[in-house]
């Protein structure tokens, strides 16, 4: 009989021990809530609560990270595009510096007449190439800015893409002739009608071949298209210099040059815009590279909007 | 509350005869990544380790997260994941089964945690492969795994890319660098390699022989390391001018309303003075700049260089 | 703590040698079979088999052997793959470390004893040496119980040494030695070794025959024993783990 109820009086000890044991983990992970929670609201996003599967507390501590987690992740956007921002103003004040002292040089070194003749009209070549320069550069960050901020309105109508491309092409062939590119164009004969914004079009794969042009270095490019049901893709390649993989993810990105050396060939602002305009049709565009024998630009354009 | 994550104060660590950290001082910002670069042997896992509070410090003090961590193990540790050296597991266990341990003794801060953690640095989750059949590259990404397991705040990797090959050292590159500008994470990471520090740190500290011999962000240096000429001068756009007339130079940018960047340094300085100062532009200063951090650090080591 | 110990058993997965040595309680029933196998004996006192099968080698020499050995292979496992530091870091306490260390051999112990319990049953029951009666049966259950608990507690400086070496050699040199010197120091003084001063409390009643003690049965005086022992060996354990890192 004793030995039964030393039995019951063991077993009785062991379960409270074992409530006392829970309880205070509960007080524990109760103080750890309330020192995470101070530290929150002080602003270290980063803090969370740890809990185990087990642990009552486990929905209460998951749901106060998952606040904390969001917060956090908005908070870093904000501050990322806070960056950007900085960065286009820096880069602007470069990019617009640079070209517009020398511009006013040459126009002080003209109006003083220090230059006369010959040497004065060439001056003022110069000068006007220049501030040709500076406008395209202008007129390429509003566009660019209208872009982001989403204030360009497009006009989506019914086009034959493969007409509509082989007459984009028309305009560039001369260039290409001039920079000694060889050239070859693959676009179907067929008719294919696409939902498409004629003038972003025509500005994507402006910019992509100018790009060619001056950044590539190479003296072989191709233009091919292949359309199926779905989407039409553009493949656009090129055999020039390449472009390495550290550089690779991020030329998309508004004011991203490779060269960090600073001949101011482009503005680092083309693929960009293409970037948007492509997205602005649903589409996608990617780039893959091979360091030192060329890079191919892959756009997708979904058939129906 | 200052922005220090981890701030050492003269932090010295003597063993027997041999000093191997000697009077510290390591400011960890909050949100950045810290690079520790020294040779092999130079103090830094017994810094870090001294950090961790994994072994004794001969002298001076450590606070991580505003505080010492002596005494406060249980509300300090539960921030920081780690990786000291090659990170050891049960060899008789999966992968999965091994953070399972580390999940359940610590906690995590989400549901499927484990699962997450093996799916980011990129190991499969239920895998039957033992740890002991796990190739050096694959431990050391279970060890980042372990180390992220619980969402720290901040993050201390005692040279974390050891063993990996080259595509999985620019991926734990990427993920450590994503970990720090996408999330916020605070980060000290070493490495004996300079390369790999000036990829990712955004502040440095040199160690050499256990004396921390320079400590700045990685801006600063960079500054250092660029080749260029510094140009200073009284008129911008006429000596903007001569420089493109008469040097054909195109290679420059303007910096303020005085001073001007050449970017190359093959130029001859003395005619460029000489033709600014017959054509009435005050030169006030022109300066080459152009160390490389390799050189820099050359320097500062005392002529051994780093890696 | 609750959680150190059921990490512990997840540990355990797939340590087959752990789970070999498990056979060694089969050791002595197996002999106890053979052995009255040889002289034919049919109808044996069912406490002159358990003797042999349960009470003799196998509390004093095998168990704690096998303990040994177990404390050993815990302790060294996590240092010999560097795992400490990372343990530390969780954190989790040194002591609850140690003691759910302990909690496994304890448990381990009990199950050992148990093994040896039902195979001594089953190898005097079956062959027909014995006739079933459930009196002895019992008491030899409780035997076992007590000497798996028991023997848990002896076994602590073993752990404790384990614990403070970063090899597994000597741990396993002074098992064998342990082991063996508490089954000589028995006829010398009973109360220096807690090996021996299981076996004064085991057979404190003098209801287990074969074991002879040469000194007086002074139960608390062997409790006592134990407790010396244990409380320098969670000490020692204290110190050196909080000294190793």
């Amino acid at each position: 009989m004793s030995v039964y109820l030393l039995f019951a009086l063991v077993l009785t000890l062991l379960i409270i021990a074992y409530l006392v044991s829970v309880l205070q983990r509960i007080q524990t992970q109760l103080t750890l809530m309330k020192d995470a929670l101070e530290d929150i609201e002080n602003g270290n996003l980063n803090r969370r609560v740890l809990a185990t599967e087990s642990d009552m507390t486990r929905q209460i501590c998951y749901g106060i990270n998952e606040i904390a987690i969001n917060s956090q992740s908005r908070l870093i956007q904000q501050k990322h595009s806070e960056q950007a921002y900085k960065r286009l103003m820096a880069s602007l004040s470069h990019d617009v510096k640079t070209p517009l002292a020398s511009l006013v040089g040459y126009l002080e070194a003209i109006e003083s007449k220090i230059v006369v003749g010959e040497e004065k009209d060439e001056y003022i070549h110069v000068a006007s190439n220049k501030a040709q320069h500076l406008k395209h550069f202008v007129e390429n960050l509003f566009e660019w800015v209208k872009l982001d901020s989403g204030e360009q309105i497009f006009h989506f109508e019914i086009f034959d893409l493969n007409e509509l491309s082989r007459n984009i092409i028309a305009d560039w062939i001369p260039f290409l002739e001039n920079s000694h590119f060889e050239y070859e164009f693959d676009i179907p004969e067929t008719e294919y009608s696409i939902h498409i914004d004629a003038n972003a079009y025509t500005r994507i794969l402006n910019n992509l071949l100018q790009n060619i042009i001056t950044h590539s270095e190479g003296d072989n490019m191709a233009l091919r298209i292949f359309e199926n049901e779905q989407q039409a893709k553009i493949v656009i390649t090129d055999n020039g210099k390449g472009i390495s993989s550290d550089n690779l993810p991020h030329i998309f990105e508004r004011m991203y040059q490779c060269d960090h050396s600073r001949v101011a060939k482009g503005n680092g602002l083309g693929l960009s815009i293409s970037k948007e305009l492509v997205s602005a049709h649903r589409g996608t565009i990617t780039a893959a590279s091979i360091p030192g024998s060329g890079t191919t630009f892959t756009i997708l354009l979904p058939k129906a909007l | 509350m200052n922005d220090f994550v981890i701030e050492t104060k003269q932090l010295t660590k003597i063993y027997g005869e041999q000093t191997a950290v000697s009077s510290v001082n390591l400011h960890v910002k909050k949100g950045r990544i810290y690079g520790l670069l020294g040779r092999n042997g130079a103090g830094k896992t017994t810094i870090m380790k001294m950090i961790l509070g994994l072994i004794p410090i001969t002298s001076g003090e450590v606070d991580v997260l505003g505080r010492n961590i002596k005494g406060q193990e249980k509300r300090v540790y539960p921030r920081i994941g780690a990786i000291i050296e090659t990170p050891g597991f049960y060899p008789n266990l999966t992968g999965t089964e091994n953070l399972e341990i580390f999940a359940k003794l610590r906690g995590t801060a989400a549901p499927h945690a484990v699962e997450n953690a093996l799916k980011v640095v990129g190991l499969p989750y239920k895998d039957k492969k033992l740890f002991s059949k796990y190739s050096l590259g694959m431990k050391q990404r279970l060890g980042i795994a372990n180390a992220i397991l619980h969402d720290p705040e901040l993050l201390i990797l005692d040279e974390p890319t050891n063993g990996l090959d080259p595509i999985g050292i620019a991926e734990v590159r990427d993920f450590i660098k994503n970990l720090s500008v996408e999330r916020g994470k605070t980060i000290l990471i070493s490495s004996h390699i300079l390369s790999e520090i000036s990829l990712l740190a955004d502040d440095i500290g040199i160690i050499d022989h256990g004396v921390l011999l320079e400590e700045s962000s990685m801006g600063e240096l960079e500054k250092k390391n660029r080749k260029y000429i510094l140009l200073q001068v009284s008129d911008i756009p006429k000596a903007s001018l001569i420089l493109e007339r008469q040097f054909s130079l195109k290679d420059y940018s303007v910096q303020d309303d005085h001073t001007l960047r050449l970017y190359d340094t093959a130029l001859d300085m003395g005619e460029i003075n000489k033709a600014l100062v017959t054509q009435n532009v005050t030169v006030i200063s022109s300066q080459l700049c152009n160390d490389t951090l390799e050189d820099y650090f050359k320097k500062i080591t005392g002529g051994e260089g780093i890696a | 703590m609750l959680k150190l110990i059921q990490t512990e058993f997840l540990k355990l997965r797939r340590r087959k040698l752990v789970w070999i040595m498990m056979l060694a309680a089969l050791i002595m029933p197996f002999f106890a079979l053979l052995y009255f196998k040889y002289f034919g004996n049919v109808g044996v006192e069912p406490i002159q088999f358990y003797k042999w099968s349960a009470f003799g080698y196998t509390f004093l020499i095998i168990l704690p052997f096998v303990l040994g050995m177990l404390c050993t292979i815990l302790m060294h496992d996590e240092n010999q793959h560097d795992m400490l530091k990372q343990l530390w870091i969780v954190p989790i306490s040194k002591m609850g470390y140690f003691f759910s260390k302990f909690f496994i051999v304890l448990i381990y112990s009990i199950c050992f004893m148990l093994i040896t319990a039902v195979a001594s049953v089953m190898f005097s029951v079956l062959p027909g040496y014995v006739a079933f009666e459930w009196g002895s049966v019992i008491f030899l259950l409780k035997k076992c119980l007590e000497i798996g608990f028991i023997a848990a507690f002896a076994m602590l400086p073993i752990l404790a040494i384990a614990a403070s070496q970063k090899g597994y050699i000597l741990p396993v040199c002074i098992t064998l030695i342990y082991s063996f010197l508490g089954f000589f120091i028995m006829t010398v003084n009973m109360y220096l070794h807690p090996l021996s001063s299981m076996a004064v409390i085991i057979a404190r009643n003098g209801d287990i025959p074969g074991i002879v003690f040469t000194q007086a049965v002074n139960v608390p005086l062997a409790f006592l024993c134990i407790c010396v022992w244990n409380i320098a060996a969670v000490v020692l354990a204290n110190i050196t783990l909080g000294r190793r890192k």
